[in-house]
């Protein structure tokens, strides 16, 4: 078992512990970087029970693959691709099993606060984004949140890129449409 | 790729700096995935413990006693015999002197100078009911006796109208007459046979 993290690497001797299987670094490892892999999954999946489930899936992944990590790129970022993947894993699973990727009607949630979109809080953006439809929150989150090209979200979700640009188009308008639904007179007012 | 629409650049901003903190259900639920760790280094102090207490115990349980060392034991060696040990008298110049002819007597106990021991005669204590026949009507007593040498005895029935209920016929053999002076026929058990007169003879 051999780690190219360096012995000063700050993950070194927790990672090690780890692998060893100990139970306290295995808590504080998941403490850690927690609060950082939550919001991918929360972005694509919306709500947060089904997020946490993910989540302890891919560290469960994560812990099994320790020492697969070859330290190509940042250690944050393979952990990143690794809760992603298993979020769009999840996501597909579920369409195959319940057909989720119809479009649903999008009402605006009455507990946004009257702000304009630039100006939301990010509880209130996760709000927004769980409304979305599976299949157009994912292409979204993909897009402006991990920076995916078209080509990047065809091949990952099998699905064309032209497949792709309009579902992108269809959660902006979902999203801008149904804030000016809701808030248009209150816009236009201030 | 269009420019990103301004929200959407507030959003990516948002959603970079948010942070969420692992609660202690999200760590439980994240528990019950990991495999158990039985090698874990928390476990070594217990198993450790449990093996110690586990040995203390077995040996407590099946140690062999230790005997005590000899040297605590004080030793006397007899001394050694000398000029002066007196013999023993020999055991029957001890005892009273017996009659030839063998013991027979209270005297002859008395001479033992044994203590003349209570004689307890214990009678039979039989359950005798009513109800219960008696020992003689049980069963029809054929008593053979060894043949007189003066002859073959006349056979004849004592009890002709018993047995001819029950179609039988009992045997009676009288005794032979061994002394002069005694009745022989008489056993103690059972009647009397009728001697032979000259009336019915």
């Amino acid at each position: 078992m051999h780690l190219p993290l360096t012995p000063t690497s700050p993950h070194a001797d927790l990672i090690d512990a780890c692998l060893r299987g100990e139970r306290r670094a295995q808590e504080q490892f998941y403490r850690s970087h927690f609060p950082k892999l939550l919001p991918i999954c929360l972005r694509y999946l919306g709500n947060r029970e089904e997020s946490v489930e993910v989540l302890n899936q891919a560290m469960l992944k994560i812990f099994q693959s320790l020492d697969g990590y070859r330290g190509d790129g940042s250690f944050e970022g393979w952990l990143a691709t690794i809760v992603r993947n298993h979020a769009l894993s999840f996501l597909r699973e579920q369409a195959r099993a319940q057909r989720k990727l119809v479009d649903k009607t999008f009402v605006w949630p009455p507990s946004v606060p009257n702000r304009a979109l630039d100006q939301l809080a990010v509880e209130d953006i996760l709000k927004l984004l769980e409304r979305l439809p599976d299949h157009l929150r994912v292409v979204f989150s993909l897009v402006v949140f991990d920076g995916y090209t078209h080509a990047e979200v065809a091949a990952e979700l099998e699905i064309t890129e032209t497949a792709s640009r309009w579902r992108l188009m269809k959660s902006r308008d979902h999203l801008q449409r149904g804030y000016r639904a809701t808030h248009a007179d209150k816009t236009s007012e201030s | 790729m269009s420019a990103p629409e301004p929200f959407e650049a507030h959003w990516r901003r948002q959603l970079a700096d948010y942070r969420s903190e692992a609660t202690d259900a999200d760590w439980s639920a994240m528990e019950r995935h990991l495999p158990p760790t039985p090698g874990g280094r928390s476990a070594w102090p217990y198993t450790l413990l449990l093996i110690a207490v586990v040995a203390l115990a077995g040996w407590g349980l099946f140690a062999p006693a230790t005997a005590p060392p000899l040297s605590s034991f004080p030793v006397e060696v007899p001394a050694p015999l000398g000029p002066t040990y007196n013999r023993p008298d020999r055991v029957p110049s001890l005892l009273p002197a017996l009659p030839r002819d063998g013991i027979s007597t209270a005297a002859g106990k008395a001479a033992l100078s044994l203590p003349a021991l209570p004689t307890l005669r214990l009678a039979a204590i039989g359950f005798v009911a009513d109800t219960m026949p008696a020992r003689r009507s049980a069963r029809l007593a054929s008593v053979v006796t060894e043949l007189p040498s003066l002859g073959i005895p006349k056979v004849r029935s004592s009890s002709p109208d018993h047995l001819a209920t029950i179609g039988k016929t009992l045997i009676v053999v009288p005794y032979a007459p061994s002394e002069a002076g005694s009745n022989p026929r008489y056993n103690g058990l059972y009647p009397r046979l009728r001697q032979p007169t000259k009336d019915n003879r």
